[in-house]
Parts: structure tokens; C-alpha cells; sequence
């Protein structure tokens, strides 16, 4: 690979025609205008938060604020109202969590031990096993949703988070990709090496296998969470209860309700994109990392 | 062969443990995908309102559905969205793979626009919807002196349209097409930085010797472009096409949440049922809403699945097909430099 690259394209570094440097220009204008255009609305929700609710109404404005205190106490006051039956922003925070973090954990360790499964051992069925989850990927989720929501309600799970967290355990995609990382990145031979030593198969599968995949586990954490915590669908179908709502459901409640000023109402929907901003901040080469091998659709 | 066979013997027993490590995932599976399948084909076969499946009616949900217009204008809505989203975001994504990957334009501050491209991929629909709504909305009335309405203070999006004369004098978010063209804009907002990453990840395949070949020959960029790439990324422009494709028939969030702020009275409503309602709406506001026709829903999501399988299943083979894409290439520049 590096060996080609360093063949190739005698760059030519003389200088730039006059058409050359135009069109230049005009390429570098196109990126920063788009650049613009996609950050234009995190910015001006941004700006918003820290202006006063009248002031939001009145028309879009690039003007800084010094209402961000008021606006966040108005919220935290606005759904701490008993009339609201228990809409708490803090609340909901913390149900968006226990959500998203759990059903991550459980889709990534059963993802891994699922591929581990089938890159250490040759079990009978074991073709037909892979040939079917990579079949399973291309099956869209939809059908299954009126037997799901159904199935729910039969097994009294409406209002609970199991509709969310149980059916993580089966993760096709993420078996797919730890597949793929444990074929390029995992010999065998630790396994033998391990078993050598006398240790028991599943110890070898949590102290061997899951330290040496880390980066795989950490790269569909990343998107359990973020596809988790963005998820709309599902609890708008099985949670009713306020006290249950996640974040975005909060952010669906607070448009239908007449009474939430617009600068709280703002502040509800940073509080709900803070968190995947910061982490996109901190940690966007694993996550476009990640999309370049196919992990997230 | 006997050597590595009598290695592997004392392992072989071991190979049970197998059975134990994919049983969570096959249990849950079954009980959390499997099952609820075949229930939702059951149910679309069953009477309205029926939960025992004894009352076995055929095609009675199918044929209701087919009469049903909602059914089809949730149907038409879906395609329609999806096109106006769809075709720019992979021609924005394509130019800006191509120019980020191009070795002689060599732009600077390349990471930082795919950076910032890729960001809004992250952020959650339910908030996006409401921050576009801030983008798109119409503020107050301008008054000239003789107290004419000349226009309207708005979000910086809805001047963009103002000034393409698509805001029909009025919130754009309440019109059939406007508000079309509202939701297309948010999904390419949000999608074509993704898209675009993929299709990095292409380019960056294809091996340098390509390009160098075409160079040496002398070709314009625009015949490498349309000849080398275009031809090569063949395959996973498909792949992003029916990914997109099924992604986008499940499309429910943004939609939805566009809608529900038609809860004012005074303003015509039917932007808000018939231009934004889209196949997995329909099949949600059939299942959750009373009197919870579960059959229409179930049949409604088997139609559904099988449009997503047909096109999953018609890449597939399209993918196998063009498997030795690089080589073809390959031959096709041989034949231009015999010539």
C-alpha cells in the first residue's frame, strides 16, 4: 500500500493558473457555504438558549443572550409542575440513560460472545448460522412491530423499559461487524494458549477475547448508544407514563404544550442533543471510522 | 491433514461450548424478532380485531388497504420524500468525496469539513425537527406605510424559500409541497454526510495504480470521474441506494414530529395528514391509535417488507454481479492505451 503511494501522482507543485486558483476559490467557497448551512441551526439553537422566550418569538437573531440561567430554571420549574404529573427534564435525563446504556451493554457483550462463537469453534450449523445473520440484516425491523407491540401488551410490558433493553441482545449488524474484527485482529492461538493454562472457556471468552476486541466493542458502543438514545419510535409506542418518558419524548411533549415558553422549551431540546454533540466532539474518527466499515446503516 | 486432525481432537469436545454462546442471541431472536414476525403475517391474514387467529379471512386486510387512500397517499408521500432527499444527498455526497479525495486539488481543512458534515448524522430527529422549525418558520408581518402585508420575518431557511418563491405566502411548514420539501431538506441534512463518508471509504479503495494509469494517459478529470469512479463505486452507490431506500420507507421521526405542530385551529390542516404521512405512520397510528386495527397494521407492514426484501434481495445479486468491477476497469484503460 505504501509502497504504491509513494509511486504514484508526481504532485506538481508549480504555481496555479489563473483558472486553476479561481476554481480553487470557488471549490473552498462551496465547502465553507455547506459548512455554514449544516451548522447554522446547532448554532442558532445555541444562541437561542441564552435569549429570552420573547425574544426567541420575535424572530431568528444571531444576538447573544444572558438569559441561559433563567431559561434553564424556567424549565426545570416548568416540568417539576404537579399539574404535569411527574415530567421532571432531570428525570427524563436519567431514563434516557438507564435505556441506552444497558441496552448497549447487553447488545455488545451478546454480539461478541455470539461472534466469538463462531470464530473460535466449528460447530455444526455453523455456515448456515453466518450465512443467516448477514441475511438478517437486510430484513427491516418493521415487520415485526405490530407482533411486538401486541406481544407487549399481552406480557404486561407497557411502561417498562424491557420492550427496549431485552431485544438488544440480538444485534445481527453488531455480530456482523465483531465478526469481522475478531477474523482480522484475533488468533486462535490465544484460545489454545489459554486453554493450555487450564482456564475454562468462558473465562477465556471475558479475560481473553473481550480485553483483545476493545476497540470493536467501543466502536458499536458508540452507535448502540447513539441509535438508543435518538430513538423515538419505540418509546412513543410502549411508555405512556411521564414519570417513564425518555428525552425525546420530553422534547414531543413540550411542543404540544401551550403553556412551556419558548426559551425553557429551547433549553429542553440542548439538553437532549448535548450529550451526542459532545460525544460526536470527542470522539467522531471512531464513529466515521466505524460507518466506513459498514457499522451503522 | 492427519497432523492438524489429531491436533485439533482434544478441542473438538470443546466445541460445545458454541451452542451455550449463541443461545442468548438465537433465545432472543426467536422470542424478541421471530416470533413477532410470523404473529404480524398472522395478523394480517385475521379478522379485524381479532387476537385468535381462528378466523382465518385471506385477503380481507389486503384488500382494505388497497382500497384505502390514506394507504396510498402515505405510500405515494413516502417515495416522493425519499426521492427529494435522496438524489441531491448522493450527488452532494459524491462531489464532496471526489473533492476531498482527489489527490491534485488537494484541499486543506479536509478533516474539518468532513467533521462537520458528518455532525448533524448524530444528532436526535425529535430535536432536529424543532430547530428547523425555528429555521423554516415565519415570524412577524412587514407592514408598508399604507398597512400592506410586503413579507415576513422568518428563519434564515425561510427567506431560501421566500426568495425561490415556494413559501406561498405563508408558513412553509403548512403546505403539501413546502413542507415536503422541509422534511427532504432536514433528511439530507442529516444523511448526506454519511453517505459521503461512505463513499470515501470507496474511493480510498481503489487503488492508486488506476488513477496513475489514467493520468499518465492524459485523461481530464471529468473522464476519470464519469470512467474510473463513477464505474468503481458502482456497487456501493447501490448499496447506499437500497440501504437508503429501506431506511428510508421505515422513515417515521421526522415526519411525525413536522406534523404535530398542526394542533392550531386557524390554520388548514390537510398539509398535516396527506402530504407528511408516510407507510411506518400509517402503520403506527393503525396499531396504537383505537379501535387498534392490528390486521390493516400487520398487512400494511407485510407489504412493507416485502417492497424492502425484493430490493434487498435485487441488490444482492446486483452486488455479486459487479464483484470484479476494478478488473473490467482495468481492461477498459489497456484498450485505450493500444489505441
Amino acid at each position: 500500500m505504501n509502497k504504491s503511494n509513494s509511486v504514484s501522482f508526481k504532485l506538481r507543485k508549480t504555481k496555479l493558473t489563473p483558472i486553476q486558483l479561481i476554481s480553487k476559490i470557488i471549490l473552498y467557497v462551496i465547502c465553507i457555504a455547506v459548512a455554514f448551512m449544516v451548522l447554522l441551526p446547532i448554532i442558532s439553537l445555541i444562541i437561542s438558549v441564552t435569549r429570552e422566550s420573547s425574544e426567541i418569538d420575535a424572530g431568528f437573531s444571531f444576538q447573544i443572550g444572558t438569559h441561559f440561567g433563567d431559561n434553564l430554571t424556567g424549565l426545570i420549574d416548568h416540568l417539576h409542575d404537579p399539574y404535569e404529573g411527574g415530567y421532571s427534564i432531570a428525570r427524563a435525563f436519567l431514563n434516557s440513560v438507564i435505556i441506552s446504556v444497558s441496552s448497549t451493554a447487553l447488545c455488545i457483550y451478546f454480539s461478541a460472545m455470539t461472534a466469538y462463537a463462531c470464530h473460535v469453534y466449528d460447530f455444526k450449523g455453523k455456515a448456515f448460522f453466518e450465512k443467516f445473520i448477514i441475511f438478517l440484516i437486510i430484513i427491516p425491523g418493521q415487520l415485526g412491530a405490530v407482533g411486538f407491540y401486541t406481544m407487549a401488551l399481552k406480557l404486561n410490558w407497557m411502561d417498562t423499559y424491557i420492550p427496549f433493553i431485552l431485544p438488544a441482545i440480538a444485534s445481527p449488524s453488531t455480530v456482523f461487524f465483531m465478526r469481522q474484527y475478531l477474523k482480522q485482529n484475533f488468533s486462535r492461538e490465544y484460545v489454545d494458549a489459554a486453554r493450555m493454562d487450564g482456564a475454562n472457556e468462558f473465562i477465556t471468552f471475558n479475560r481473553i477475547c473481550l480485553p483483545f476486541i476493545k476497540p470493536a466493542l467501543a466502536t458499536m458502543a458508540l452507535f448502540g448508544v447513539i441509535s438508543s438514545w435518538n430513538n423515538f419510535m419505540g418509546p412513543m409506542t410502549f411508555l405512556s407514563k411521564p414519570e417513564l418518558f425518555t428525552l425525546p419524548q420530553i422534547v414531543n411533549y413540550m411542543t404540544n404544550d401551550a403553556y412551556i415558553q419558548t426559551g425553557p422549551y429551547y433549553m429542553g431540546i440542548l439538553i437532549t442533543a448535548l450529550p451526542m454533540l459532545l460525544i460526536y466532539f470527542f470522539l467522531s474518527r471512531v464513529i466515521m471510522k466505524g460507518v466506513s466499515a459498514g457499522g451503522l446503516k | 491433514m492427519f497432523k492438524s486432525k489429531r491436533i485439533r481432537n482434544p478441542n473438538e469436545k470443546l466445541n460445545k461450548w458454541a451452542y451455550l454462546f449463541i443461545a442468548p442471541f438465537i433465545l432472543a431472536f426467536l422470542f424478541f424478532s421471530l416470533y413477532p414476525m410470523i404473529s404480524s403475517i398472522a395478523y394480517s391474514f385475521a379478522n379485524e380485531n381479532e387476537t385468535v387467529y381462528e378466523n382465518f379471512t385471506t385477503f380481507s386486510n389486503y384488500k382494505i388497504i388497497f382500497e384505502d387512500v390514506n394507504f396510498w397517499h402515505s405510500f405515494i408521500n413516502t417515495f416522493i420524500i425519499f426521492a427529494m432527499n435522496f438524489i441531491p444527498q448522493i450527488i452532494a455526497a459524491m462531489f464532496f468525496a471526489v473533492l476531498f479525495t482527489n489527490k491534485r486539488i488537494r484541499m486543506k481543512g479536509k478533516g474539518f469539513f468532513k467533521f462537520v458534515y458528518f455532525l448533524p448524522n448524530v444528532l436526535t430527529a425529535a430535536t432536529v425537527v424543532i430547530i428547523f422549525r425555528l429555521m423554516f418558520m415565519r415570524g412577524a408581518a412587514i407592514y408598508d406605510e399604507n398597512m400592506q402585508i410586503i413579507g415576513y420575518e422568518g428563519g434564515p431557511f425561510y427567506h431560501v424559500l421566500r426568495f425561490l418563491g415556494m413559501d406561498m405566502f405563508t408558513n412553509p411548514l403548512y403546505h403539501t409541497w413546502t413542507v415536503r420539501i422541509v422534511i427532504a431538506f432536514i433528511l439530507f441534512w442529516m444523511w448526506f454526510g454519511n453517505s459521503m463518508i461512505v463513499f470515501i471509504t470507496g474511493i480510498n479503495g481503489i487503488s492508486d495504480e488506476v488513477f496513475e494509469a489514467a493520468d499518465v494517459d492524459g485523461a481530464s478529470p471529468w473522464r476519470v470521474f464519469f470512467q474510473i469512479t463513477l464505474p468503481i463505486l458502482k456497487p456501493i452507490m447501490l448499496y447506499s441506494l437500497i440501504t437508503s431506500i429501506i431506511g428510508g420507507l421505515q422513515m417515521f421521526d421526522i415526519p411525525y414530529l413536522i406534523r404535530g405542530q398542526n394542533l392550531d385551529p386557524s390554520v388548514p390542516v390537510f398539509a398535516g395528514t396527506s402530504s407528511t404521512d408516510t407507510i411506518t405512520i400509517y402503520i403506527y397510528e393503525k396499531m396504537k391509535i383505537a379501535p387498534h386495527d392490528y390486521g390493516i397494521a400487520g398487512a400494511a407492514s407485510v407489504i412493507l417488507f416485502i417492497f424492502s426484501l425484493s430490493l434487498s434481495v435485487a441488490m444482492y445479486f446486483v452486488l455479486f454481479k459487479e464483484k470484479n468491477y476494478e478488473k473490467k476497469i482495468w481492461r477498459r484503460i489497456k484498450k485505450y492505451e493500444q489505441v
